[in-house]
């Protein structure tokens, strides 16, 4: 190596200002420099790719992992023709990826815009932005039409980074409030959120079937979220829920959901029900309830009140006279009685301490049995169940069904409450009180599937309201109709189904009559119990019958709470059920007599 | 200047092709690996639909071509020259670096002011101006060759050089690219033997600029507390590192290989600033180790070449080019792997960018002349 200064320096005589260092000395330091910037950057990357490898391409490997689960489609109600009662329908969520907001724009700029469109607290939304650690936030869900339109649109014009729309779902009731009992409704799950889980009715006892099973997609993403193409991805298709088909009939409960509301008006009453069933098959035709609500408007009650109960089979009442039917069932299958069999009908009878009276309080002497269904007499009935006794009365009381849940196919039934002898809080005068319907809740349900098996020869079928399960594949899974048990024989159904149908003919102005056919029923008028005591001069009107004689295969169960203009089963919910019974008949074709 | 040993040379010596082994090794390999490295960072924009052959890879592939061809030419071209038209060269590149402030659509990222728009390309005038202060620089200390240890020449005048070559660079705004230029500037006045204090004085002068800069700029401040934060997660330049570093320890010693990485789909200029990320990916610490040993080998090898020079401005080319684009790409290889806070400094020869590239380029050819006009160069 030469020196630095060279020739030309000479010309020009230098100041004092100290030799130059030897330049190879600084050339050296310039190397030094060198070796030691490379050999930290040498160790780091030793560090990086050898020591800490592992520990990074984890990190690395689940950074960015993004598990989505497939919402499974939700399968459909369908009446008994297969026309939609519910139905799941497309939409859109609109997720946020805050990380990404944060790497283009202002969270707080997009917040605004976004709460514009959707009408949401911008505060609320800016939150749910402000985390930019997160890849995923969710705005809103279920939006359908003009809300989903307007973000897809600010969207796609750029004004909303970071913004993208998800598929979603939501649950569509089609013909609003029809059948919004039986159908029920559906929310958010507990268990996950965003789970969408049948709360009421068919929607939350079939949840799993209309559901179906999610499915799984897990995959790289990029830092704008989207998939990389060559990074890992796996798909786990869902499995769609199945189709539930019921053995509503969509004009039957439009039936059963117009006379109900037709004559709560009329009797300006509180409440109701009309339960329409097949006794033969156990099926549900219809089932109206009476208030209601709107299944795919339920995020707009403020409360759960008492819209939402399915009085069919959720609420309890005391049956009154229609219970009357049991017993003389019980006692002419016993052989205690007979059709023809006598009786005085007193107008008050004290039974052990207790006193009782006729409706009217008037007495008839030497009474048949056919009579005492006529007269709807307390008294006539009280001797039944004395004749029977006790432990037979309450044997027969479990055997229709009462005290136990039907198994009916609805979320939320109840048993009922009877009390039997040797229960707690049972006294003799009660298998009197009993023997008519007082003293003893039942569901609806419950009565008319007890009379169903007197419909039905003797034999009680399990009510049930699906008819089909037809799942995502194709296969079609029928539900089919089976019987709990023989109640009575054959014969005392014949024969109490006879003595009902003179009763009523011996009724003067009889308003449950179905023009054209052969009809029998009974009526009933129960007393509301409050705190302990009866209220006045307010009722349960009811009327359970069934028909045509020949070949039953309609039964309905008319109740009508609190009439303020009638106070009668056989004025309030008499004409109801002739009405409910001549429309079905017509729209079944059963031919007149 | 005086030029008689200049022309005894280039008369004595056939002056083409260029015969220094290091530096045609690196004029090839370097490009070469930059055009596959590219083309691997643009996968995702190719399997986003673009074609196989899509517009920056093969811009890249064109471009390496056109370098080592300019590289190899100007290897023919006496070194000597420059220093006449080293003013010229300098004026040039700081009307274009002024200019660059004006332009109103500049192709603007972080709102920061680098690029010119010819036709289809743009044009960075920083890259080239990188070229034209050492050359000025090399010729001022030859001019003064020996005043050096005057502070008039040391700071005022070659000083001032670095001075008004950074400040517009600085404005732009892209400090990484002026701390690198000036750090350079310093380096080669500092081997032309200036004293240290006028060094540390001009050094000085400049820190103030660097903390304005950082004062005006929110993004450089959130770069350099995201760095003294150590938290990498707290923004999008943390995220970057983050990422980074993922890219490398997914790498392994090996790589995971040509095209397979997927951090490119994540670090956010995958086929620039962060290209050695990508590199330390899909080739793993051999990869980014060779790179690594690369540009320590170009480095060791300019010094060599400075050491046989006996001609100060042959010299001071040598350290100066050599040091540039070593210098650069240690500080492209310090942030992707954590150990600076993140400048938009690119990897020479390997990242995306024509200016870059051929700048690059001009310098090995400048080199490889020097190189073989010193002893080096001589002795084959």
């Amino acid at each position: 190596m030469r020196g630095f200064h060279g020739s030309q320096n000479r010309s020009r005589a230098p100041k004092d200002l100290g030799e130059p260092p030897d330049p190879s000395r600084r050339l050296v330091v310039m190397l030094g420099g060198a070796v030691a910037a490379a050999g930290v950057l040498g160790w780091r990357l030793f560090n990086w790719h050898v020591q800490q490898s592992a520990e990074l391409s984890a990190r690395g490997a689940s950074s960015l992992l993004i598990r989505s689960e497939i919402t499974p489609r939700r399968g459909s109600i369908l009446d008994r023709d297969e026309a939609v009662l519910a139905i799941s329908r497309g939409a859109v969520r609109v997720v946020a990826d805050p990380l990404a907001i944060h790497e283009s724009t202002d969270p707080f700029e997009v917040a605004d815009r976004l709460s514009g469109i959707l009408n949401l607290d911008a505060a609320g939304v800016a939150e749910r932005l402000g985390n930019p650690n997160l890849r995923y936030s969710e705005i809103a869900r279920g939006l359908v039409d003009e809300p989903a339109r307007a973000v897809s649109e600010a969207i796609q014009s750029g004004q909303l980074p970071g913004i993208r729309l998800d598929p979603d779902r939501v649950r569509v009731y089609p013909n609003q409030e029809l059948a919004a009992h039986v159908l029920g409704f559906v929310g958010e799950g507990t268990a996950r959120p965003g789970d969408v889980v049948g709360q009421a009715g068919v929607e939350a006892w079939y949840n799993d079937v209309l559901g179906g099973q999610s499915g799984l997609v897990s995959s790289d993403l990029d830092r704008l979220g989207r998939r990389i193409p060559i990074g890992r991805y796996a798909l786990q298709p869902p499995r769609h829920g199945a189709h539930v088909s019921l053995s509503i009939d969509r004009t039957i409960q439009h039936i059963a959901e117009q006379e109900l509301e037709a004559a709560i008006e009329q009797f300006g009453a509180t409440a109701g029900t009309i339960l329409i069933t097949n006794p033969r098959t156990g099926e549900l035709l219809g089932l109206a309830n009476r208030p209601t609500y709107d299944p795919g408007r339920v995020h707009t009650y403020r409360e759960f009140g008492p819209e939402f109960a399915n009085r069919a089979c959720n609420l309890i009442y005391e049956p009154g006279s229609t219970f009357k039917l049991i017993t003389m069932a019980a006692g002419l299958d016993v052989g205690a009685i007979r059709p023809e069999t006598t009786h005085n009908l007193p107008g008050t009878v004290d039974y052990f301490g207790q006193e009782f009276k006729n409706w009217d309080e008037r007495t008839y002497p030497e009474q048949t049995m056919v009579s005492v269904l006529q007269h709807s007499s307390n008294t006539g009935t009280i001797f039944v169940a004395d004749t029977i006794g006790a432990n037979t009365f309450y044997e027969y009381i479990a055997r229709f069904g009462f005290g136990a849940r039907t198994g009916i196919d609805m979320a939320g039934e109840v048993s009922g409450i009877v009390r039997r002898r040797g229960d707690q809080g049972w006294f003799l005068p009660d298998l009197a009180s009993n023997s008519f319907g007082q003293g003893i809740s039942v569901t609806p349900l419950q009565l008319a599937t007890a009379v169903g098996s007197i419909a039905n020869d003797g034999v009680m079928m399990r009510p049930h309201v699906a008819r089909e399960v037809q799942h995502a594949d194709g296969r079609r899974e029928k539900i089919e109709s089976e019987p709990i048990r023989r109640v009575v024989s054959r014969e005392t159904a014949q024969t109490l189904i006879k003595m009902m149908e003179a009763a009523e003919s011996g009724v003067l102005d009889n308003l449950a009559r179905v023009p054209g056919y052969r009809t029998a029923g009974k009526t009933g008028t129960s007393e509301i119990a409050s705190s302990g005591r009866f209220l006045e001069d307010t009722s349960i009107a009811s009327y359970i019958g069934f028909g045509p004689l020949e070949l039953p295969q309609v039964l309905a169960l008319v109740i009508v709470e609190r009439p303020q203009a009638a106070f009668f089963g056989a004025h309030v919910a008499s004409p109801t059920f002739s009405r409910v019974m001549s429309r079905v008949f017509a729209h079944l074709r059963v031919p007149p007599r | 200047m005086s030029t008689r040993t200049g022309q005894w040379f280039t008369g004595r010596l056939p002056s083409w092709p260029a015969r220094d082994p290091y530096l045609l090794l690196l004029t090839f390999i370097l490009p070469l690996g930059g055009v596959v490295l590219v083309a691997s960072a643009r996968v995702p924009v190719v399997l986003a639909g673009d074609s196989v052959f899509e517009r920056v890879s093969v811009q890249q592939m064109v471009l390496a071509g056109v370098g080592v061809a300019l590289a190899l030419g100007l290897s023919a071209v006496d070194y000597r020259r420059y220093a006449r038209i080293a003013p010229i060269g300098l004026a040039g590149v700081l009307i274009a670096l002024v200019g660059v402030l004006f332009v109103e659509d500049a192709t603007s990222l972080f709102a920061a002011r680098r690029w010119f728009r010819v036709g289809g390309l743009t044009v960075q005038p920083s890259e080239f101006a990188k070229v034209a202060m050492v050359v000025m620089l090399a010729a001022l200390a030859q001019h003064y060759a020996g005043r050096i240890r005057e502070m008039r020449v040391s700071i005022l005048v070659m000083g001032g050089v670095v001075a008004v070559v950074v400040l517009p660079i600085v404005l732009e705004p892209d400090l990484g690219a002026a701390i690198t230029i000036a750090f350079v500037g310093f380096v080669v006045i500092f081997a032309a033997g200036a004293r240290l204090w006028h060094l540390l004085l001009g050094f000085a002068a400049l820190v103030p600029v660097a903390l304005i800069s950082v004062s005006q700029n929110a993004y450089q401040r959130e770069r350099l507390f995201t760095f003294l934060s150590g938290d990498p997660d707290v923004t999008r330049t943390g995220y970057q590192a983050a990422q980074a570093q993922i890219a490398m320890g997914s790498g392994g010693i090996t790589g995971r290989g040509l095209g397979l990485g997927t951090q490119k789909f994540r670090l956010p200029i995958p086929d620039s600033d962060a290209v050695f990320a990508v590199l330390g990916e899909e080739f793993g610490f051999v990869g980014t180790g060779l790179v690594l040993v690369l540009f320590l080998a170009l480095f060791v090898r300019g010094i060599q070449i400075a050491a046989a020079t006996d001609d100060v401005f042959g010299r001071l080319l040598a350290i100066g080019i050599v040091t540039q684009l070593c210098f650069q790409a240690f500080v492209n290889m310090a942030v992707v792997t954590g150990l600076t806070p993140v400048t938009g400094i690119t990897l020479p020869f390997i990242s995306r960018g024509g200016s870059s590239l051929l700048a690059s380029m001009i310098m090995m050819g400048i080199l490889m002349n020097v190189a073989r006009q010193s002893d080096l160069g001589r002795r084959e």
